[in-house]
């Protein structure tokens, strides 16, 4: 009987569980509270996107805490969606510049292409109430 | 920790439902209700504590020992967990934050074990109200079952919010460590690491092994291709040596001969000699005071009272039993001030404490430690004008109390059981100009140590079984001593010392052997120390 001790570590690491079984969006690290969501159910924080994979251009995360932070790697984004009373601090990267925006709970607020700027990627996630 | 629905575990109830449920799938390996039985209270598993490494890098379980330890697995703080062996001890190189119940604090220091996937993290602050988990200290064996409560995923959440448990079988055992297989949908999955492996013996749990590693067979994340629910654990059962010792670090009061000196700050400090384990602690550790004048104390069993003059010439207490913490410090009730000597003796539950007075004179309380208080008042024995005073309390529960006089000379009365004193009488030989003085008693036998005018140490004993003071002081050594205390062990009085040179010395009168032993300073460097006390546990 095998005694398990070649077994992998079970420490957890923050990264994002089943990352590599995602296609349509890089998951990277998070705290656990932002989750990658069903659209055709409720979710916190919607993300348009022009990126390959996304049939509805449309990525839906849950958020299930007042706090929460998640990286991800989602690129070609043009606008970012809250709901559900969640206020959402997005870090983006654009011409290999980052910068931060701040939409409000139950806000809607164009991105990159989506107000005529370069193409834009979503990097960071972090919920803000 | 994965369970067959972590959703509905979120309800206390229905986590209750769902361990009777698992338990119920397990009646070949689990004792009939060691398992079933204390899963439905809330804090059953309350010692388990989780544990956050750095910003969010990584998180583990572990399990209260102590009030200042945690047990968890070297590799959560490895660089590469896979090499857990690697761990240097010390302070964690990421800030590690431990949560344990409603109460979160930082761990200060990480002691690894040298070969097995475990470490003893010290808390800065101790975690008081939750009852830590003991050591098993019987081996697993193959069949056996152990829950294991956890932080880690479940079967859908990442990081829940509540510990999740699961009931694992024993499948092998080594001297290191025993595999493990998840029962009822169970898996040790990531941020488990670390989580006690426990026995459930007639409702009480004790800590078996410490969860390292997992295949994660069903954990969120892992591939439905892997359906293996193997763990490996390391054990605990043999390591109550090593967890104990690491645990004695951190315990305030310690067993044995307790000695405090006034330091050349006027500040208290504190070391103690377990003459069991024939060793000196090694440091004097800094006993927060204000500014202390004089210092005496006194063992009750195994609880050391220690009392104080302050620079304000008020005095004050504080108790510290073995294996707890010191109170803080107390006013003796009284209203004494100006004080400017102390003495305390035992006489079973009893202390009885003297002062001598901001009027030269002895003043007397005492406080009944069974009953909690002190008498409130100073009774004024006598008008005197004395310059120092000892006493002891022999086995017949008289309390004897001697002082150095104006006059340089010895003199002792007795606090008889109805609180009566007898008059005051002069100690046999002769002895002028002393100019310090301690007495512990034996049984019936009290020894009355001074130092004499030359410096030097003189002995002497009063045995109150014969009523007769020995004739003459006997002078067992040549010094120049500044100040002397003295505590019986059995047969065996400690004599502590202040040298010419300002330190710390100590030698014993052994009875049992029939001679002095010879002087040996006592470790851990003090200088400047202006005054001393020693009482020793029983």
């Amino acid at each position: 009987m095998a005694d398990n001790s070649t077994a992998p570590s079970a420490v957890e690491d923050f990264s994002y569980p089943g990352a590599d079984t995602v296609s349509r969006v890089k998951l990277l690290r998070g705290d656990g509270r932002i989750r990658l969501g069903d659209c055709a159910e409720p979710s916190q924080i919607q993300i348009w996107t022009r990126a390959p994979g996304n049939p509805d251009n449309k990525i839906c995360f849950t958020v299930a805490a007042a706090t929460g932070s998640l990286s991800l790697q989602l690129a070609d984004v043009f606008a970012v969606q809250t709901a559900d009373g969640r206020a959402v601090r997005v870090g983006l990267t654009a011409d290999g510049a980052t910068q931060t925006l701040d939409v409000a709970k139950d806000g809607f607020k164009g991105v990159g292409e989506g107000i005529g700027a370069s193409p834009t990627a979503v990097v960071e996630l972090t919920v803000t109430g | 920790m994965l369970r067959n629905s972590s959703f509905r575990c979120r309800r206390a109830g229905a986590l209750a439902a769902a361990a009777a449920a698992a338990v119920g799938t397990l009646t070949t390996f689990a004792p009939a209700g060691a398992v079933s039985g204390d899963a439905a209270a809330d804090d059953t598993y309350a010692f388990t504590a989780r544990l956050v490494i750095g910003d969010n890098l990584r998180a583990c379980t572990g399990s209260l020992v102590d009030r200042y330890w945690v047990l968890t697995a070297a590799s959560c703080f490895a660089d590469d967990p896979a090499q857990p062996q690697a761990l240097a001890g010390g302070a964690p190189k990421w800030r590690t934050t431990v949560t344990v119940g409603s109460k979160s604090v930082e761990v200060a220091e990480l002691a690894p074990h040298a070969d097995r996937d475990l470490v003893m993290a010290r808390l800065a602050t101790a975690v008081d109200g939750i009852a830590p988990l003991p050591l098993a200290t019987a081996a697993p064996a193959a069949g056996q079952s152990l829950r294991v409560p956890g932080f880690g995923r479940t079967k859908d959440e990442w990081i829940p919010n509540k510990p999740h448990t699961g009931v694992f079988s024993i499948g092998t055992v080594s001297p290191a460590g025993i595999g493990t297989t998840g029962t009822g949908g169970s898996s040790v999955c990531k941020g488990d690491t670390g989580a006690p492996a426990i026995r459930e013996v007639n409702g009480r749990a004790e800590l078996v092994a410490v969860a390292s590693r997992s295949w994660q067979g069903g954990c969120l994340g892992v591939p439905a291709s892997e359906t293996r629910t193997g763990a490996y654990s390391s054990r605990v059962d043999d390591l109550g040596d090593w967890v104990h010792v690491l645990r004695s670090r951190t315990v305030e009061v310690k067993p044995g001969l307790h000695v405090q000196a006034i330091g050349s700050d006027s500040r208290l400090w504190e070391t103690v000699a377990d003459y069991k384990a024939g060793s000196w602690l090694g440091s004097w550790s800094p006993v927060p005071s204000g500014a202390i004048t004089a210092v005496d104390s006194v063992a009750i069993g195994d609880t050391v009272h220690v009392f104080v003059i302050g620079s304000d010439g008020r005095v004050y207490t504080r108790d510290g039993k073995v294996g707890g913490n010191w109170t803080p410090w107390g006013e003796v009730p009284g209203g004494a001030a100006g004080a400017k000597g102390i003495t305390a003796a035992a006489r079973g539950n009893t202390v009885s404490l003297q002062i001598i007075g901001s009027d030269g004179s002895l003043h007397s309380t005492r406080a009944d430690y069974a009953a909690g208080r002190w008498v409130g008042s100073w009774e004024r024995v006598e008008t005197n004008n004395l310059k120092a005073v000892t006493s002891a309390a022999t086995a017949d529960g008289v309390v004897h109390v001697f002082v150095i006089n104006e006059d340089g000379h010895v003199y002792t009365r007795d606090n008889k059981l109805d609180g009566s004193w007898t008059r005051w009488g002069d100690i046999p030989g002769g002895a002028a100009d002393v100019k310090g003085i301690t007495a512990a008693a034996r049984g019936n036998i009290v020894d009355l140590q001074i130092i004499g005018s030359d410096g030097s140490l003189y002995s002497t004993n009063g045995n109150f079984d014969a009523g007769r003071w020995d004739p003459a002081w006997t002078k067992i050594s040549e010094n120049k001593l500044k100040a002397i205390t003295s505590s019986a062990e059995g047969n065996v009085v400690h004599v502590v010392v202040i040298n010419e040179d300002d330190k710390v010395y100590n030698r014993d009168a052994d009875y049992n052997a029939g001679r002095w032993t010879p002087w040996g300073e006592v470790p851990g460097g003090a200088a400047g120390v202006k005054a001393i006390t020693a009482a020793t546990t029983g």
